[in-house]
């Protein structure tokens, strides 16, 4: 019998961006059989007895002829399950089961999806990552699995057909049961629909801790908090992203590609429209933060891309681990290369660190006694000091409410006040640092903090009075000016005044109690 | 040089062993310690009446070898040690009339010290911060009245006790539980350097190599109350050393001051039992130079009248507010918070600029209060 040839376009994941792959089924007589060929990887190759059992439940045949499918480019590893879809619809072609209508252009039409034996489509890993690549790359359709259709609804001037069953790709190829391309989401409509994980009315008392945590929103300041266990560290954390603007369209496809590519999307969500946060445990290693594994596979800096990541513990991470932290808190990115591939993923997160006083934890508490010797509070604070303490720029004590506060009081105030404070700032920032490179306050550099933090005098004054009295260091003489920057865009005024850099001066009350002589 | 071998001969003295009564004895028959060693190099006894013990007279031959004397030379030479024996015109005289005083101390720094009125302050090693905060400010307040301030340079009240003497003027005295060559603890180096070029005392009674033995410690707690005029306690658990400094001070005759401590904490339940007992009560430096006649030696002027003049700079209606609600004791910043029903930012900047001023003090727990007149900020 004559040979038979299909070709058909599929799509492979590396790091964060798709590849084209060209699946090629060639069909010829001989001995019966089936190769996969073009660097598969186990899940590929197995991949030949989840298509000829779907095949065949979908009512077509699988005649008894020699096979070979080559997955071209055939120098890269093709790994994962999505290309089953692609490969059984070039069977299906090459063995002239189909016959597909001249109006579906396959030199334009991506496929990726993977099968269970009965014929069902299952959703896949990377299918945003994909589709966007696929975009750029000038292709027009794309068949994919419905469980990924939400993830990839907003992306422009592509036909997106969702599908369910095998059965109902053969239905629209063929013509017989045309699918409607999905209708495009607009990413505003699904912002609307946002919803907030822990809100800031939950959280009682702690005026001073909330104050801090607006302050870190609005200007993009990583913080610390010192708190004794059961102190709402956690919680306060937690409400961070309701009160960050929400992500934007771009900062959405960049963060749900991460999540995307992980495998952390739910089936059927869509585009994140929520900061995403990430509270890794303290026993994380360094390639779990940073990302790793045979396939560099991102860590959790970058799935807390345009989000939060939120180290409690901070003294109980490897020392490896926090060292590790400081290129991507610096960059924003994050290269992670390993023997069978390298990756570059962003990482640009809002780090919030908590952390005890002190190894029991109760050191200046008025709840319990703490009952650690001096030096053990020493070594307990010595393991986070140095330069991860230089890129924090807020330090903030949180003191736990007792039982009757919490109780008594009236319900504080929300987190979409807060947001909207917080919104305002931001956009004050943006206003002022269009073209600079720079998007928030956190990421001045000392030029910066020179070309755009202009003080009145008696604020300069008061600033180096308390340099002076206070004993604060230069970086936090810097630091000090950045969130002063902050609450003079957070109260709308142009210039930093006294009453901002008195305020900021408060949030380096770790400095002057714990990190100073003379305490312990 | 020729101190140096006098030390040393001491330092050989004292490294048998023998009972504090002993070397009296000894060194009542023969004050010059050289002689006590050329005595005992060519007649194998030491001056005076009593027998030597043989295990004692192995132990003294061993050590007069020439090896183990340049082995001493060399640290009294390097950490520049001197002694002093009970003999001596340069012995501490608030020793002498005690029962087990110290026959032999080795010392660095300046004698004098000790002649000036003094207090003997102690207080656990893991105290609260309360009591190491309070330990300071009347250790300072003391000093500034020309107190000396005898402690055993051990973390905690101990260190609080020398830092606050050496910031209220004072020469402060430490008393160390092993050689005087050791850094013990380690962590107070810094601040046994600074007691030692402000002036002051650090003294031993236990040869220079001897390491810091866990026993020592208790036994050497009898030096610190015998030292001082009169014991602080400033915090002490039940079982403690501190607890053994307060059995020596009574049986040495010094009045026993013990600071209220926190009710119910076992931090400070050893407080709260001498008390009971009827130890004397008191909760500034005033009370107890009052009840040890101190005060007509008050030559306190400078500091407050500085103070004063900083609080003359008018406060800000808000400052007031604050300043009002910390009368009453320290505040937490929720409480102030609610209390003055003031927005977080405002009170946030209000507590920064009494800060600065020196007029509030934070304190670890988000907690604020009035700083004492001392001026923290000094």
């Amino acid at each position: 019998m004559n040979e038979m040839m299909a070709h058909i376009l599929a799509f492979g994941v590396s790091g964060v961006s798709g590849f084209p792959v060209q699946v090629e089924v060639f069909s010829t007589g001989g001995m019966p059989g089936m190769e996969v060929i073009g660097l598969p990887d186990a899940s590929v190759r197995e991949s030949r007895e989840r298509v000829n059992a779907a095949i065949l439940n979908s009512g077509k045949e699988m005649p008894p002829r020699r096979i070979t499918i080559n997955l071209a480019p055939a120098d890269t590893k093709k790994e994962g399950p999505g290309f089953d879809l692609p490969i059984a619809v070039g069977l299906l072609a090459a063995n002239r089961q189909i016959h597909i209508i001249p109006s579906i252009d396959l030199s334009k039409t991506v496929f990726f999806g993977e099968l269970s034996l009965d014929g069902r489509i299952q959703p896949v890993r990377g299918a945003l990552a994909m589709a966007i690549s696929a975009s750029e790359y000038g292709y027009t359709d794309i068949i994919l699995p419905a469980g990924n259709a939400m993830e990839v609804a907003c992306i422009q001037g592509m036909n997106i057909y969702p599908v369910c069953h095998l059965k109902e790709v053969i239905g629209h190829l063929e013509g017989t049961l045309p699918i409607r391309p999905q209708k495009q989401m607009d990413y505003e409509e699904l912002k609307r629909h946002r919803t907030v994980a822990v809100d800031m009315s939950q959280v009682k008392g702690q005026e001073g801790a909330r104050r801090a945590l607006e302050v870190a929103a609005a200007g993009g300041h990583n913080m610390l908090m010192i708190g004794a266990p059961g102190s709402g560290k956690t919680m306060l954390a937690r409400c961070l992203p309701g009160i960050l603007p929400p992500l934007s369209f771009q900062e959405s496809l960049e963060t749900t590609r991460i999540f995307s590519i992980a495998g952390k999307i739910a089936p059927g969500s869509g585009l994140m429209v929520e900061r995403p946060f990430c509270a890794p445990h303290h026993s994380a290693s360094v390639a779990s933060l940073i990302g790793g594994g045979m396939n560099a596979a991102p860590g959790e800096v970058s799935l807390s891309h345009n989000g939060v990541l939120f180290l409690d513990e901070l003294p109980e991470f490897s020392r490896g681990a926090l060292e590790a932290l400081r290129q991507p808190l610096e960059d924003g990115v994050v290269t992670v290369s390993r023997v069978r591939n390298q990756a570059c993923y962003q990482s640009s997160f809002m780090m919030i660190a908590g952390m005890n006083p002190c190894p029991c934890g109760y050191y200046g508490s008025r709840q319990r006694e703490c009952r650690c010797t001096p030096q053990e509070i020493r070594r307990y604070l010595d393991r986070v000091s140095g330069p991860l303490l230089d890129r924090i720029d807020i330090q903030v004590e949180v003191d736990s409410v007792p039982v009757a506060e919490i109780r008594s009081s009236a319900p504080a105030e929300s987190s979409a006040a807060v947001a909207a404070r917080v919104e305002k700032a931001r956009i004050l920032q943006m206003d002022r640092y269009a073209g600079s490179g720079f998007f928030c306050n956190a990421q001045l550099d000392n030029n910066a903090i020179r070309k755009y933090c202009s003080m009145t005098q008696e604020a300069e004054n008061l600033l180096h009075l308390a340099v002076e009295k206070m004993s604060l260091s230069m970086r936090a003489y810097h630091r000090v000016i950045k969130v002063a920057r902050t609450l003079a865009d957070l109260s709308g005024s142009d210039r930093i005044g006294m009453a901002e850099i008195a305020e900021a001066i408060q949030f380096r009350e770790l400095d002057q109690k714990y990190w100073r002589n003379g305490t312990l | 040089m020729n101190t140096d071998c006098r030390t040393a001969a001491l330092a050989w003295l004292s490294s048998a062993g023998l009972a504090p009564e002993y070397l009296r004895e000894v060194l009542e028959a023969e004050p010059d310690p050289e002689r006590i060693l050329m005595h005992f190099q060519s007649r194998g006894e030491l001056p005076g009446e009593r027998p030597l013990p043989e295990k004692i007279r192995r132990m003294l031959k061993k050590n007069c070898q020439s090896d183990q004397m340049s082995f001493w030379t060399g640290l009294i030479e390097k950490y520049q040690i001197k002694g002093m024996t009970v003999t001596g015109e340069d012995y501490p005289g608030r020793l002498l009339p005690l029962s087990e005083s110290p026959a032999i101390l080795f010392y660095q720094g300046s004698p004098a010290a000790a002649d000036r009125p003094s207090a003997a302050m102690v207080g656990s090693r893991s105290a609260s911060y309360k009591g190491l905060d309070a330990a300071r400010r009347i250790a300072e307040h003391l000093s500034r009245n020309g107190i000396a301030i005898v402690s055993g340079l051990a973390y905690g009240i101990d260190a609080a006790a020398h830092q606050g003497c050496l910031k209220g003027g004072s020469p402060t005295i430490a008393i160390l539980g092993c050689g005087l060559d050791q850094d013990y603890p380690q962590e107070n180096a810094q601040l046994r350097r600074e007691i030692l070029s402000r002036g002051g005392l650090v003294l031993s009674e236990y040869p220079p190599g001897e390491k810091p033995l866990g026993w020592h410690f208790p036994y050497r707690n009898r030096i610190i109350s015998g030292m001082g005029d009169c014991l602080i306690l400033m915090e002490a658990r039940i079982r403690s050393g501190s607890m053994t400094s307060v059995q020596h001070a009574l049986n040495q005759g010094r009045d026993v001051f013990v600071y209220p401590g926190e009710p119910g904490s076992p931090k400070s339940e050893g407080n709260h039992q001498l008390l009971r007992e009827g130890a004397i009560y008191f909760t500034s430096a005033e009370d107890i130079m009052e009840d040890m006649g101190w005060l007509d030696k008050n030559n306190d002027v400078g500091q407050n009248s500085d103070h004063q003049a900083e609080s003359a700079v008018r406060n800000s209606p808000a400052e007031e507010q604050v300043l009002h609600r910390l009368k009453d004791g320290e505040q937490g910043f929720d409480q102030l918070c609610e209390a003055l029903n003031m927005p977080a930012a405002m009170l946030n900047a209000t507590l920064s600029l009494l800060q600065i001023r020196g007029l509030i003090q934070a304190l670890p727990g988000k907690l604020y209060r009035i700083s004492d007149q001392a001026g923290n900020f000094a």
